[in-house]
């Protein structure tokens, strides 16, 4: 199977979570739509393990992986903190940075 | 074998494209976890057929576990609405993708064998090798991170006090 097919595969994934993030009103949502742009990210590491047959792509792909999650938890939380306050999680309503 | 490859890439393919689908243009937040969750086993099986399965199985559990982590905070928040997919369609739908899941484990069983003595295929005892050894100063700034990440989420989540 060529590489080509997972590339393009990985390109249509990021893409679809960048219109997701942009376009979507729920914080939440976009929150996964990001998750969805790091997978294709993932991918593309596990591509490079199968063109460079080398361990390298696996470990910084994990690192990546392990970092971008703990950043979507901390995300995760402040938007538990938000909708304390704000009682929504809707990104039309957030129009002050202060609150 | 290469077919049978072929099927299990497109069918993975296919897992992946429809949750990102359902993902973006989904209006309930549970519905968007549960498509999340379709995502990490699509990349995971697709990471597993590159000949990466620590990988896979890291995407597997941080993105889906983020995905289930997703879900029961919208559950937690009410984000849920009654409006759900109709009974007979998620029992559809459920059937379907247990059969896909299916057919996909009987097709894997036959393309591991071949992928276990390609050389790409790096064993988890490697990758902790060179995590100890050429990744070090990496590591330790990951694990400075995720301690930091999880004092700020216990900050951030922590209920004000009453008075």
């Amino acid at each position: 199977m060529p590489t080509t097919y997972y590339m393009v595969l990985s390109v249509i994934l990021f893409v679809a979570g960048a219109l997701g993030a942009i376009l979507q009103r729920n914080a939440l949502i976009a929150a996964m739509c990001i998750a969805l742009m790091f997978c294709a990210a993932a991918l593309v590491f596990a591509i490079g393990v199968r063109v460079h047959d080398s361990i390298s792509g696996q470990v910084w792909g994990v690192m990546v992986l392990v970092v971008t999650t703990a950043e979507l938890c901390v995300g995760g939380a402040l938007l538990l903190a938000l909708f304390r306050s704000r009682k929504s999680l809707d990104m039309d309503r957030w129009k002050r940075l202060k609150w | 074998m290469h077919k049978v490859e072929s099927l299990v890439f497109f069918s993975l393919a296919l897992i992946t494209v429809a949750g990102a689908g359902v993902l973006i243009t989904c209006t309930q937040p549970l519905h968007g976890a549960f498509a999340l969750v379709a995502v990490a086993v699509g990349i995971a099986g697709l990471c597993v057929l590159l000949g990466a399965p620590v990988l896979a199985a890291v995407t597997l559990f941080l993105m889906g576990g983020f995905g289930l982590l997703c879900a029961s905070l919208s559950l937690s928040l009410r984000l849920a609405q009654a409006r759900i997919v109709h009974r007979d369609i998620a029992a559809y739908l459920a059937v379907f993708f247990a059969l896909l899941l299916a057919v996909q484990l009987l097709l894997y069983s036959q393309v591991a064998g071949e992928m276990e003595e390609s050389a790409t295929m790096a064993s988890a005892n490697a990758i902790a090798s060179a995590l100890f050894a050429d990744f070090l100063l990496p590591l330790h700034i990951v694990i400075l991170l995720l301690l930091c990440a999880m004092v700020g989420t216990l900050v951030a989540t922590r209920a004000e006090e009453r008075p």
